[in-house]
């Protein structure tokens, strides 16, 4: 438990990853956190490859905040690799969006994903939406193991 | 003589030549003066020689034939009018014979083409060979199917090559006029027309409208990409800008002068504005691409449940709200509950000026119709607006009077459009306003 990474954050705009990452630690929920901005970065982190081909166990967070629309490779994409692998199913992932297309949605809750947040541009909604998913999820996830 | 019509009589004289030089015998046809009129006879006459060869006598045995000659006139008549209307039409003839294989064509059949007679020989073949090797297959199979009894009529589409190599395109239609006492076809007559420029026309209009089919499509998918990154992208420096300065507005409370937190708060009020304007303009083009799945709509329902969902209770206290005899619909229920919201939005929002708010939803039934409406007593507009009052964006108040973007009667206006229906509206400046839409009643 000493260095878990508790959440990771993958999120290529630098000022909403900026106000999720103030939300939580409003919300004093913040321990260790990783912030990575494009898919690619996520899924070489998530399987210890690419830059992250070093690590010898791979790196297991307890909650996963992914935007939808992320450079390289996509949300969608990076939420499909997570549901397909074995190790990592289990760990909750909640879909950050900024819209609510329904093919959007629809197509996240087919792959998986645990939560949906559409990120409200009112900054006390989205702190409130964050703190209360991001507890959420990382209660239930402690409970689990 | 003097009986014999004279017209007839020259060649009359003529064939009694012969009665006089070997062989001494003379067919005629001529009309007789009888008691009956003008009448054709035939005459076979011949000559009786004596001993020294002359022409001793003749004999003549006559028939009454004006009945087989009206006929034959009659089917000249006929074929001429048939040639005249072929050669008209420019159309071909072919006659086949099934058993043994000879086919005739028409001088008109081989001009189109441009054949000469000799050039088209070996019977069913000499056509199948000309014929396109794309249309073959499908043409052999309509003339089977005719021919099997499966079809009333042989009619095919097909291309033909030309003497001049080009091909043609062929209207081929025949029908089976004899057949065996088993009932087997024995012959088939039919016409070719030339309808190659008509069909070289359609063929075109038809890659047209795939051109412009296919150029919608990409219009349609780059309209959604933009929308959609409009939700997306459009969204991130708002979030960014309503955030900071909420932080701003937070950290610095204590040290920000008033004038300075009006300005943040101006700043925060516009970012709203924006998103609304984002979320009513993404709404808008959904309406318009959105699947429409119909079915009975209970509309006093319907339009209850949203003004409860709509008014808190200081409002329901204040406004006399009435709805009754509101006839259902057959309509999607989803987008009709949009279309009340926005309608009694409007009137809640525009009536609140009002010492006695009155709102009345109601509907009734005229022919084929269902007519809908929502009635206020609020503010009303200029009706010289009319032509202006659906169009998106469009707004007749000031924005420090009422909010609003001036997309919602455009939403309306849409989601009825869609239903094949119709939306329209009455104002006075001070006096209220009624919203009007009317839709098809469902057909049992």
């Amino acid at each position: 438990m000493e260095k878990d990474i508790e959440i990771l954050l993958v999120e290529d705009n630098p000022y909403d990853a900026e106000l999720t990452i103030r939300a939580l630690k409003q919300s004093k929920i913040l321990n260790h956190i990783v912030h990575l901005s494009d898919g690619e970065e996520a899924i070489d982190y998530l399987f210890s490859q690419g830059k992250f081909k070093g690590n010898v166990n791979r790196n297991k967070p307890r909650v996963i905040l992914l935007d939808l629309k992320l450079p390289k490779v996509s949300g969608l994409e990076v939420l499909k690799k997570i549901k397909e692998d074995n190790e990592l199913r289990n760990i909750p992932v909640v879909m950050l969006t900024s819209s609510k297309e329904e093919k959007d949605i629809a197509e996240s809750y087919k792959l998986g994903v645990n939560s949906y947040i559409v990120k409200p541009v009112a900054f006390d909604k989205f702190a409130d939406a964050v703190r209360d998913l991001g507890l959420y999820w990382l209660l239930l996830n402690q409970t689990r193991q | 003589m003097p009986l014999v019509h004279p017209d007839d009589r020259e060649a009359t004289e003529n064939a009694m030549q012969d009665l006089f030089k070997p062989p001494y015998t003379c067919q005629v046809e001529q009309r007789a003066l009888t008691a009956d009129g003008w009448r054709w006879f035939e005459w076979l006459d011949s000559s009786i020689l004596d001993e020294n060869g002359n022409v001793k006598e003749i004999t003549g045995v006559g028939r009454d034939i004006t009945k087989q000659k009206e006929a034959e006139a009659e089917l000249r008549e006929n074929e001429k009018r048939w040639t005249l209307a072929l050669a008209g039409t420019g159309d071909g003839v072919w006659d086949w014979n099934l058993l043994t294989d000879d086919v005739f064509y028409s001088d008109g059949w081989l001009e189109m083409l441009g054949y000469s007679k000799n050039e088209i020989t070996g019977g069913y073949k000499s056509w199948e060979k000309l014929v396109h090797p794309n249309d073959l297959p499908n043409v052999l199979k309509i003339i089977d199917n005719y021919i099997k009894g499966n079809t009333d009529a042989y009619t095919a589409e097909y291309r033909m090559k030309a003497k001049n190599g080009k091909y043609k395109w062929i209207l081929d239609r025949g029908k089976i006029i004899e057949r065996d006492n088993k009932g087997k076809p024995v012959r088939m007559i039919g016409t070719h027309s030339d309808i190659t420029v008509s069909k070289e026309f359609s063929i075109e209009l038809e890659e047209r409208v795939a051109i412009r089919t296919k150029q919608l499509e990409v219009a349609n998918k780059e309209l959604e990409a933009f929308s959609y990154s409009v939700s997306h992208d459009l969204r991130a420096p708002l979030r960014a800008i309503s955030g900071f300065s909420e932080i701003l507005s937070e950290q610095c409370n204590d040290t920000l002068d008033q004038e300075s937190k009006r300005i943040l708060s101006i700043i925060k009020d516009n970012t709203k504005i924006m998103d609304n304007l984002i979320t009513d303009l993404l709404e808008f083009s959904r309406v318009g691409k959105a699947h429409i799945s119909k079915s009975d709509t209970d509309m006093k329902i319907l339009a209850d449940s949203v003004y409860d969902e709509i008014t808190d209770a200081t409002q329901k206290a204040k406004i006399t709200f009435s709805s009754d005899k509101i006839p259902n619909a057959f309509v999607d229920s989803k987008q009709m509950k949009q279309v009340w919201t926005n309608l009694l939005s409007n009137a809640v929002k525009f009536s609140a000026v009002k010492e006695n708010p009155e709102i009345i939803a109601g509907g009734y039934t005229e022919d084929n119709n269902n007519v809908y409406f929502v009635k206020d007593n609020g503010v009303g507009y200029n009706p010289k607006y009319n032509p202006k009052i659906f169009q998106v964006f469009q707004r007749l108040h000031k924005s420090d009077e009422f909010e609003g973007t001036g997309v919602g009667l455009a939403i309306v206006q849409r989601i009825i459009l869609r239903h094949d229906g119709r939306v329209w509206a009455e104002g006075k400046p001070g006096e209220g306003a009624c919203f009007w839409f009317s839709l098809p009643r469902k057909i049992p």
